[in-house]
């Protein structure tokens, strides 16, 4: 029930991805989606499997609403940050921006603990929105240099 | 966590070093917009192959000493998947190994892949706790192809008009 749940939200998610207008080359947004499931992944890994301050039930229903997270609804909202950043000219308005997703993401991971997908054990909540504000910052700085070289005239 | 500093780190180092002074000599082959690219793609995918298969529910197989995630098996997830993946499509666009002899290319490929892995289960970098050796047959040659995708992708999208010209070196 939860895997259908989350396959809905998943899919909806990317069709709503697909529509909207990109500002980002198409090769720019599967390397950045990459990079972010990257980053998700690792943190879910570490905090998994090293620290134990994250569960993943022991059941196939909930790991693959996990598995789906991490491939695609987060990432899909970490690349849409970085489509939105781009075009905000002022400094107020990018750490704005910041903020406002550092909030959808962080309740995303909220929603996985209450919907018992990935359950907090002795959580602090400064750690997710530290590890939220490292992640769109890495992005923000990757996404500098990556246009750098492929929007650079040879 | 409980890792002890031996062989298996070893092998870890040494089999990565190895690779990444094979790869040192053909970087520049490649622009490095698409080496950023197939690195990037290959880190993000054997990290997600990985884990999935790693962790919970399946439990297939650990890295290292333990069933935690080690330092050894990102040094293998950044260094050895991409710099042997950036090996491979060299080759295959150096000497044009394309339609037929791509098959072979694939094969002798696949072919070393699985012999490297049993030579990482042989040193206990890679401990199987449910996956079997022949598993491993068909992920590789698929891997291949998917990794030939993904270049020929990236190689064509480089040649976009808006890029104006970042690619001109093919």
């Amino acid at each position: 029930m939860i895997f259908l749940i989350y396959l809905v939200i998943n899919i909806s998610v990317l069709l709503v991805f697909i529509k909207l207008k990109k500002h980002l080359h198409i090769l720019e947004t599967l390397i950045y989606w990459m990079l972010s499931s990257y980053l998700f992944q690792n943190f879910s890994a570490l905090c998994y499997m090293n620290f134990k301050t994250l569960i993943i039930p022991e059941q196939l229903s909930y790991e693959f609403a996990h598995f789906l997270n991490r491939i695609l609804l987060f990432p899909a909202f970490m690349v849409l940050f970085l489509n939105y950043f781009l075009i905000q000219k002022t400094y107020k308005r990018k750490l704005l921006l910041i903020i406002f997703f550092i909030l959808i993401l962080g309740g995303l991971e909220w929603l996985g603990h209450t919907t018992g997908v990935l359950i907090h054990i002795n959580w602090k909540i400064w750690w997710s929105f530290t590890f939220w504000l490292l992640s769109l910052l890495i992005l923000i700085g990757f996404m500098n240099f990556f246009r750098k070289i492929l929007y650079r005239g040879v | 966590m409980n890792v002890t500093f031996d062989w298996n780190e070893w092998f870890f180092i040494l089999t990565s070093a190895i690779v990444i002074l094979l790869f040192l000599p053909i970087r520049k082959y490649f622009p490095p917009v698409l080496v950023i690219i197939i690195w990037v793609y290959n880190l993000a995918l054997v990290a997600t192959i990985d884990y999935f298969l790693l962790a919970t529910p399946f439990r297939m197989y650990i890295f290292g000493d333990n069933p935690t995630y080690e330092l050894s098996g990102a040094l293998f997830h950044f260094f050895m998947y991409p710099c042997s993946a950036l090996i491979f499509l060299f080759g295959y666009d150096r000497w044009e190994l394309y339609g037929k002899k791509s098959i072979w290319y694939i094969l002798g490929w696949s072919a070393f892949s699985i012999f490297f892995e049993w030579l990482t289960v042989k040193n206990h970098a890679l401990i199987y706790t449910g996956w079997k050796l022949v598993y491993s047959i068909p992920v590789y040659p698929a891997a291949a192809v998917l990794l030939i995708i993904v270049f020929r992708f990236a190689k064509k999208r480089l040649m976009d008009p808006e890029l104006e010209g970042s690619s001109k070196i093919y």
